[in-house]
């Protein structure tokens, strides 16, 4: 079964005068056990607005959340602490995500103590080995967030996320603010942890190499929707939709035989403020866009290698080879 | 023993800040006046001998007498006990209605639902209250009640009330949009819970800082009110009391009255208000990690 499987999923923000803010339009994707799914995008894409819907710090407007098989929209009292146990965020600010007046293990001891631990013992044993997993030792068990460095606080953070043996963790930008020395260790980190603890990752990042490093699959976003997703090689080494196209190819990749595109995109992202269904919202923006593409909305294709993409021109090609 | 109090932050914290340590000597010796005060006096502070009115300062008055040939020595420090009750009784009063309230205030602002329309209607009350002129107020409760000491501590309270919500409110308000609310939520935490356990300790520190305001304003209104009459009584020591009869004879040349308990009264705010930053400096971590690091630095420099 699929760790977490999500179906159609909708989220709208009401704004002034009657307009809504469409963040999040019909998205779905699953992360299978022990596996990480990059999910990637401009800013305001949406991509955090998934995370938070994930992890039920807002509810959505439409679609279903499904975390081993069980719905997210409604969960009843008996089994909320489970879950939140079960299903853990790093959050993208290292020394904002901490309370400043708490001291270490407290600040990792609390989804522990909240799920109903009480054990002063047993507590304070897990907080010192889930400290020695982060790579960090008892000395920092009694010191205040702000002493710590910015590496040291984010580890904090993954720490207070890994202590409750999590089978899903949403890592929400979590190197973006990291100073670049920072930004490899964390990624070491999480990924030695999922090897050792084998729990999935949801893994939201405009970073590409980051996410390249990271991710088993990836999905791009753009405009609220999942334009393509696949196995994250597919999606690097042959990028099918022409916004994937043109995120690639303005990212540096650390590979001397990756063949770069030169490849750019005219124009901003349109706003999200009462966005349409009828058209393919990247038509304003693409370079190949037809009549079509201004006059309904492209639907996913899978291809033969389980790569999806959703563009009028695979569509277009589809019938091609049917033909 | 001696080496772990040499060590402990407080010690050193005092020791590079001469205005604080000055400010804490103050106020200890307030206390110790309010307590031992008494035995203290040469004369009785409540009784005026007639014939001696407005005498210089000399070896048996060492502040003079005042217009009703009360010792002024013997009345200023006789009034520790009315002013620093009174003043201590109302702020803490403030604070601890105050402050709960304007937590709940602020993390509840703008919210949907019942806290959220609760929240708005305490703001309003606030801007009612801050409206009222407390002079009025005053003067309404002697009118109702009589001059007493438990009116002065209930108005000391209701005048510093809005300042002290206000102020929390804000802090709060700034301090529900940081991720780690978003990260207490996720782990399990109920609204209130977020609020009273996560957010208020973080907003705590400017509201005792102010607390030593409150108490300096709070001497400053019974002086207020006692020259009005609202307040405290004469023969009852007071210093507001005593600057304001003190004040009428200031033209005709005698400045003693006045200018002694005006004198302490301004030390004993400022002692407050040092106090207050000690307080500020002990239980904020940030601030405590500051002063070590820049303890560390001026070492190896």
């Amino acid at each position: 079964m699929d760790t977490l499987k999500v179906e159609n999923l909708h989220k709208r923000f009401p704004v002034k005068g009657g307009h809504h803010i469409f963040a999040v339009n019909g998205v779905s994707f699953s992360i299978r056990p022990g596996e990480t799914l990059g999910l990637v995008g401009e800013s305001g894409c949406g991509k955090s607005t998934v995370g938070r819907m994930i992890v039920r710090l807002t509810q959505p407007n439409e679609g279903e959340l499904l975390f081993e098989g069980q719905n997210l929209s409604h969960v009843k009292k008996k089994d909320d602490r489970r879950l939140r146990r079960e299903i853990q965020m790093v959050f993208q600010d290292p020394y904002g995500s901490l309370n400043p007046r708490k001291k270490v293990q407290d600040i990792i001891a609390e989804p522990m103590r909240l799920s109903g631990e009480k054990n002063k013992e047993f507590l304070k044993e897990k907080v010192v080995s889930i400290l020695k997993m982060v790579e960090l030792n008892e000395g920092y068990l009694d010191k205040y967030p702000i002493q710590l460095t910015q590496g040291e606080q984010q580890r904090i953070g993954v720490a207070r996320a890994f202590v409750t043996d999590p089978k899903l963790v949403v890592l929400d930008e979590p190197t973006s603010l990291l100073d670049i020395r920072f930004r490899g260790e964390i990624v070491l980190l999480l990924k030695k942890l999922q090897q050792e603890t084998g729990c999935s990752y949801l893994f939201i990042s405009h970073d590409l190499n980051i996410v390249y490093q990271l991710s088993h699959r990836v999905a791009v976003m753009y405009l609220g929707r999942i334009v393509e997703e696949g196995e994250a090689e597919q999606v690097f080494r042959n990028p099918l939709h022409p916004y994937t196209k043109a995120l690639l190819s303005a990212t540096l990749l650390p590979d001397p035989k990756q063949q770069r595109q030169e490849f750019f995109l005219k124009g901003e992202v349109p706003s999200p403020l009462d966005l349409s269904d009828s058209q393919c919202n990247f038509s304003a923006r693409c370079p190949f866009a037809s009549e079509q593409c201004k006059n309904c909305l492209p639907g996913p294709v899978t291809m033969e290698s389980g790569h999806k993409v959703s563009c009028f021109l695979f569509h277009e090609e589809l019938v091609k080879t049917a033909g | 023993m001696k080496e772990k109090i040499k060590n402990s932050y407080l010690f050193l914290f005092l020791k590079t800040r001469p205005l604080q340590t000055a400010g804490l000597i103050i106020t200890i010796f307030s206390i110790l006046m309010v307590l031992f005060g008494s035995y203290l006096i040469p004369n009785s502070p409540t009784t005026g001998i007639s014939g001696e009115q407005l005498l210089p300062p000399c070896a048996k008055y060492p502040f003079g007498t005042d217009v009703n040939g009360m010792c002024v020595f013997s009345r200023t420090i006789a009034a520790y006990r009315t002013d620093l009750s009174i003043v201590v009784a109302g702020a803490l009063l403030a604070l601890g209605v105050g402050f709960p309230i304007g937590v709940f205030a602020g993390y509840f602002d703008g919210k949907k639902g019942v806290c959220g329309v609760l929240s708005t209607i305490i703001l309003r009350v606030m801007d009612v209250m801050q409206a009222f002129p407390i002079f009025v107020l005053g003067l309404l409760l002697v009118a109702i009640f009589g001059p007493s000491t438990r009116n002065l501590i209930l108005l000391i309270g209701i005048a510093n009330l809005p300042g002290n919500l206000r102020l929390a409110r804000s802090e709060v308000m700034t301090l529900r949009e940081k991720s780690f609310v978003e990260a207490a939520r996720t782990a399990g935490n109920s609204e209130v819970r977020i609020a009273f356990l996560h957010v208020a300790p973080n907003a705590l520190a400017p509201v005792i800082a102010l607390l030593s305001v409150v108490m300096g304003f709070g001497i400053l209104l019974i002086a207020g009110l006692s020259f009005v009459g609202a307040g405290v009584r004469v023969p009852t020591p007071e210093w507001g009391s005593m600057i304001a009869s003190g004040g009428l004879t200031m033209i005709t040349g005698q400045w003693w009255p006045s200018v002694f308990p005006g004198l302490f009264m301004a030390v004993t705010v400022f002692g407050f208000s040092m106090v207050g930053d000690i307080i500020t400096a002990l239980i904020d971590p940030l601030e405590r990690v500051v002063f070590e690091s820049s303890r560390v630095a001026g070492q190896k420099g």
